[in-house]
């Protein structure tokens, strides 16, 4: 098989994706952080899909794992806190863990980290100097997620945290090429440790581009490593994508505003998600013409 | 020249940072310390996010570590296993900034869980917060003087800063010194017993008032000294070239 067949065979739509690659109860690992490069698209197909019991493994929460958290989808969080910055919080998160409606480990950024990147590696644990002392490792000791260990040539002190395979990452990107490699522009965050930690890679992009139209030394994912590529412009609105767009300030606002109380997430959720047939459908109802130009023209005076 | 307590506190922050250190902040009033230290007397300062931006040169921060405005200028993009895992675990962040809900009398640090009127309200929670208390050579915590943001022990620890008075290495955590920069004072820990006392009191603040304003009785040293001003130079380069909304209160 020749390398353009192997992208045809990777190139989907959304439904597509969700379908083939994510079921009831599985694992799914995203890159996103507070109000930027949030897998806004896949998490809106994945709540219309109606999939149930997911478990969600993202180092800073953001926008998106709030809304599957807020949608029902969840049964459990791995996090290691999170905002959508100034413009709010997520509720939907912080509510889950006060009326513990599902499982939510809270761990530290760099203890999250270090779960994918242990994962990655192919290790079943990771050491960090990280949360010693902390009530949030004391309540992972009890949940079995971590515990003290000590160093065996040197003595010192360490916690020892369970790593992830989760079974999926879900990760929207600037663009892929011809041959299926994907570029990440702008800070990388833990995106290459999400993608080699998972067992399949799904990507959203902004676009697919000839092959060497981008110089191959910027290939973040490369395509072996990369099972499903969605072209999906606007993937990550409301949140920013380093670029090519800012993110819509009013828009999650009026999210954070609904603070997950019942009735106005709810309505957030049919107007925006259940109650459109497609992410296309989504873009057209909310963002006007001028203001997707406004949030692109300010993103590319950004970069 | 007259300034306001949050210049204070800017300029404060910024004096404890060294010509070529290395720096971790978030944004907010930490940022506008990290940037006034870069452009007086820390030219080779480094400043990292946690999300892998390096050296940005903005004119405008917006809403925070995820807002594009944040990253413009950067001299460097990378990522968190580099600034979290090599520079901070690494060691090398000389001076890590954070903001907390509440900070307690061993410098505990909360910034997760609050019981409000016997109901419980989750806020961000740790973010790279942990990991800067936990690893950073000198640990500084900016937080508003009241009772209820320094009370006698944190309702829930996000990061363990001498947990009951205990020497942090001892505890197995590398971090170093916690230093609390308030609107009123400059806090540190009692070599022995690693309890909050009086470093400086900020000019025109009574003794009087940072002990009524601090939920435990705060160790009074027997000197007192009083903060250094802002020289009109630092005043003169924060209100030029540093956004107020960085540090000023909405």
């Amino acid at each position: 098989m020749n390398a353009l067949k192997e992208v045809e065979l990777k190139l989907m739509d959304l439904p597509d994706a969700v379908r083939r690659f994510i079921v009831d109860g599985s694992h799914i690992a995203m890159a996103g952080f507070a109000i930027t490069r949030n897998a806004m698209a896949i998490a809106h197909e994945i709540i219309r899909h109606g999939r149930r019991g997911l478990i969600v493994s993202e180092s800073i929460g953001d926008m998106a794992l709030d809304l599957m958290v807020g949608a029902g989808v969840v049964k459990e969080v791995n996090y290691g806190g999170g905002s959508l910055d100034r413009l709010g919080r997520i509720d939907c998160v912080n509510r889950a863990i006060v009326e513990k409606r599902i499982r939510v480990n809270e761990y530290s950024n760099f203890s999250m980290v270090s779960k994918f990147l242990g994962g990655a590696l192919g290790l079943t644990f990771m050491p960090t100097k990280s949360m010693i002392e902390s009530d949030m490792f004391k309540i992972l000791k009890d949940r079995g997620e971590a515990t003290e260990i000590v160093c065996p040539f040197t003595g010192e002190k360490y916690i020892a945290l369970k790593t992830l395979r989760p079974d999926v990452a879900i990760i929207h990107a600037q663009a892929a090429d011809t041959d299926g490699n994907i570029y990440i522009h702008g800070p990388k965050f833990d995106i290459k440790e999400v993608a080699f930690a998972s067992n399949r890679v799904v990507v959203t992009v902004e676009e697919v581009v000839p092959k060497d139209r981008i110089s191959h030394d910027l290939i973040y994912i490369p395509s072996y490593r990369v099972d499903a590529i969605v072209p999906r412009p606007f993937g990550a609105y409301p949140t920013n994508l380093y670029g090519y767009y800012y993110h819509d300030e009013e828009h999650i606002r009026s999210y954070a505003r609904t603070q997950c109380e019942d009735e106005p997430f709810r309505k957030y959720l049919e107007d925006h998600v259940l109650g459109v047939d497609s992410f296309d459908e989504f873009l057209r109802k909310t963002v006007s013409p001028e203001k997707m130009l406004r949030l692109i023209y300010l993103a590319k005076t950004l970069v | 020249m007259g300034y306001t307590p949050e210049e204070l506190m800017v300029v404060t922050g910024a004096r404890e940072i060294k010509d070529g250190d290395n720096v971790l902040v978030g944004i907010g009033l930490p940022m506008a310390c990290a940037i006034l230290a870069k452009k007086t007397h820390a030219p080779r300062a480094n400043i990292f996010f946690e999300n892998g931006v390096v050296n940005p040169e903005s004119t405008d921060y917006g809403v925070g570590l995820a807002d594009l405005k944040a990253w413009a200028g950067s001299s460097y993009f990378t990522g968190a296993v580099e600034v979290l895992g090599f520079m901070l675990q690494g060691g090398r962040i000389d001076v890590g900034f954070v903001g907390v809900l509440e900070v307690d009398m061993y410098g505990n640090v909360n910034s997760s869980l609050v019981s409000a009127g016997g109901k419980l309200r989750h806020f961000t929670g740790s973010g790279g917060g942990n990991d800067i208390v936990s690893s950073a050579r000198k640990v500084i915590v900016v937080t508003r003087h009241e009772v209820r943001k320094l009370p006698e022990r944190v309702f829930f620890i996000t990061s363990a800063g001498y947990v009951n008075g205990m020497d942090r290495a001892a505890l197995g955590i590398r971090g170093g010194d916690i230093i609390v920069i308030s609107n009123m004072a400059v806090l540190r820990f009692d070599k022995m017993m690693k309890r909050m006392t009086i470093r400086s009191i900020h000019p025109g603040i009574t003794v009087e008032e940072v002990v009524n304003n601090t939920g435990f009785p705060v160790e009074l040293p027997e000197k007192i000294h009083t903060t250094p001003e802002p020289t009109d130079n630092e005043l003169r380069i924060l209100r030029e070239k540093i956004p107020k909304s960085l540090y000023a209160r909405e």
